[in-house]
């Protein structure tokens, strides 16, 4: 009964998941709900950016390589827009050398696909800690 | 000599001329002095004859030790080791440049043996190149370390001649080494550069294959991982969210048969080692190539199109290495276009029928395509017009394609870009199929069973 109350009063953070993998944008949400946050997935950075949840989202959960408009280039637009979102990419290349250059444009996180629900959450504290 | 004449016949005469020279005895003093003036005079061309014999002889002999100062000059600095070896194995000659390289004296070799200097491991090839030279009558030649004064071995081309008498039974042997230790070396470099060239463009292509195995691979992981944590996490929640958890327990399902059909695909496209020619679907083949490589066409933000033709025949070839073919031409036409940014990356991958004789597959890109002069020289081995790339890619598929008796061929777009193209005959049963069946059902039907 007390969580209740508390849901209601708090507005549970929004997290949005852009990444053009089926599976991820299926299974990552149900997590995200799971640790407490509300969740809005997209199939590309195009259609996050047309959506109405660029200003609400307090952590962008961001996939590197997509067809069209890649993840580095939502973070640049972001950017361009002095809308700083706190982002942590995900990618499924197993490729360490794209991680320092990222952060250092000011991502939270690089997480490798496969991650764990622990690493996750970690980067998603931190993202909010940030914020 | 002529005053001792005169004095041998001087004691008669004295009376003579106390008793007034009677006339008798003036003729035969004078026949005297004639004779001894021809005797004198014969005596003088002898000599004479024998003194220009003695000269002549004498430049004769100077002539031959000329010339045979000249041979020795020729046959001792001739560059190369001259030898000649009776039939029995017995040294004969060896040339100063022989005994130089040997540092030994002509004594010592002819001690040794004739094989003392070559290396162990090159005598038999000796052996066999006398049997050669018995049987065709020829000059004979073989390769063969032969040791240096310093106790280095270089390797030489040894080239002989048999002496024959008139019987044809062989006398001796002539013959000349030559150095090629250099020629050898080059040879042995290249040998090497050339397995590790293949060996790296295998490693290409395996490296890119192993970045895209391992993209595809990882996506449905990430899935069945984060389903599998959110599933204990519904079940662990009081009370159980039991209905959650069971979709993302299928989901589990599907993210697993996802990986497995990755790994499946993998299997086909390395399973078949043997270069031997197999009925092949070009379009399969091409599928399983564009899933492999989807994963860089997007970090490459390329937009693939496909135009494969219904119904197509197989192919004779090897699946693997066309398949090679495809990914170089995929890759490339990729590579084309990463500077492209005021159109569309749009890549096409189509597959047609030529014919009765064959398929053909080509690859379109809209990229920066190729000056006229690079056209030319675009099959060639190490010539790239690429930043990072080797220049090795066209020219080894091109050797695959034609291998398999087809052909490949550029050609510029009306747009932007360029196509590529190559050709591969179909199997010999289904072109003569081809000709005689009209039906399309007939020769599918047909490519089921050569499967």
């Amino acid at each position: 009964m007390t969580e209740l109350v508390v849901s209601t009063k708090v507005e549970r953070p929004l997290v949005s998941v852009v990444d053009d993998d089926e599976s991820v944008r299926e299974s990552l949400p149900d997590l995200l709900r799971e640790f407490g946050f509300a969740v809005r997935a997209f199939a590309s950075a195009e259609e996050f950016l047309t959506s109405d949840c660029v200003a609400k989202t307090r952590c962008l959960i961001l996939d590197i390589a997509m067809p069209g408009m890649t993840g580095p280039d939502l973070q640049h637009e972001l950017k361009r827009r002095r809308r700083e979102i706190p982002i942590v990419f995900i990618t499924a290349h197993a490729d360490e050398s794209a991680r320092p250059r990222l952060i250092e444009e000011g991502a939270v996180e690089c997480l490798l696909k496969p991650f764990s629900d622990t690493d996750l959450r970690k980067a998603l504290d931190m993202a909010l800690a940030e914020d | 000599m002529k005053k001792n004449v005169f004095a041998s016949f001087g004691a008669s005469p004295l009376d003579v001329q106390k008793g007034g020279l009677p006339t008798e005895q003036k003729r035969i003093a004078e026949e005297l002095d004639q004779r001894v003036a021809e005797r004198t005079c014969e005596l003088a061309a002898a000599n004479e004859e024998l003194r220009n014999e003695i000269a002549e002889r004498k430049r004769a002999e100077e002539a031959l030790a000329a010339s045979e100062r000249h041979l020795s000059l020729i046959v001792n600095t001739v560059p190369g080791l001259a030898w000649s070896i009776r039939s029995d194995g017995h040294i004969e000659f060896l040339n100063q440049n022989f005994l130089d390289y040997l540092g030994l004296a002509f004594e010592q070799v002819q001690k040794g043996g004739w094989t003392f200097p070559i290396h162990p491991e090159d005598v038999k090839g000796f052996v066999r190149a006398r049997e050669a030279i018995l049987a065709s009558e020829s000059v004979g030649e073989v390769e063969a370390r032969i040791r240096r004064f310093d106790g280095e071995f270089r390797w030489f081309l040894c080239r002989a001649v048999a002496l024959r008498d008139p019987a044809g039974k062989v006398v001796k042997w002539f013959g000349i080494n030559f150095d090629i230790e250099d020629r050898k070396r080059a040879e042995e470099e290249l040998r090497d550069t050339q397995s590790k060239l293949a060996h790296m463009t295998r490693l290409m292509t395996i490296g890119q294959l192993t970045a895209s195995i391992a993209h595809e691979v990882n996506q449905p992981l990430a899935g069945i991982i984060t389903n599998a944590n959110t599933c204990l996490r519904m079940l662990a929640a009081s009370p159980p969210n039991v209905e959650g958890a069971k979709e993302t327990a299928r989901r589990t399902i599907r993210d697993g048969n996802r990986a497995s059909e990755v790994i499946k695909r993998l299997r086909a496209l390395f399973s078949k080692k043997d270069p031997a020619l197999e009925p092949v679907d070009l379009n399969e083949a091409t599928r399983e190539v564009i899933a492999l490589s989807l994963s860089n066409l997007q970090a490459n933000r390329v937009t693939l199109r496909t135009e494969l033709a219904d119904d197509l025949p197989n192919v004779s070839g090897d699946r693997v290495q066309l398949q090679q073919v495809i990914l170089n031409l995929i890759q490339n036409g990729s590579d084309a276009m990463s500077s492209i940014d005021d159109r569309p990356r749009d890549m096409l991958v189509k597959t047609e029928r030529d014919g009765h004789e064959a398929l053909y597959l080509t690859v379109r890109d809209v990229g920066v395509g190729f000056s006229e002069e690079d056209g030319g020289r675009l099959f060639d081995a190490f010539y790239t017009t690429k930043g990072d790339g080797m220049g090795i890619g066209l020219s080894v598929s091109r050797s695959i394609v034609e291998r398999h008796g087809g052909r490949m061929w550029t050609a510029g777009n009306e747009g932007p870009g360029v196509s590529f193209s190559f050709s591969v005959p179909l199997l010999p049963e289904q072109k003569t199929d081809a000709e005689t069946t009209v039906r399309p059902g007939a020769s599918r039907s047909m490519e089921r069973q050569s499967k």
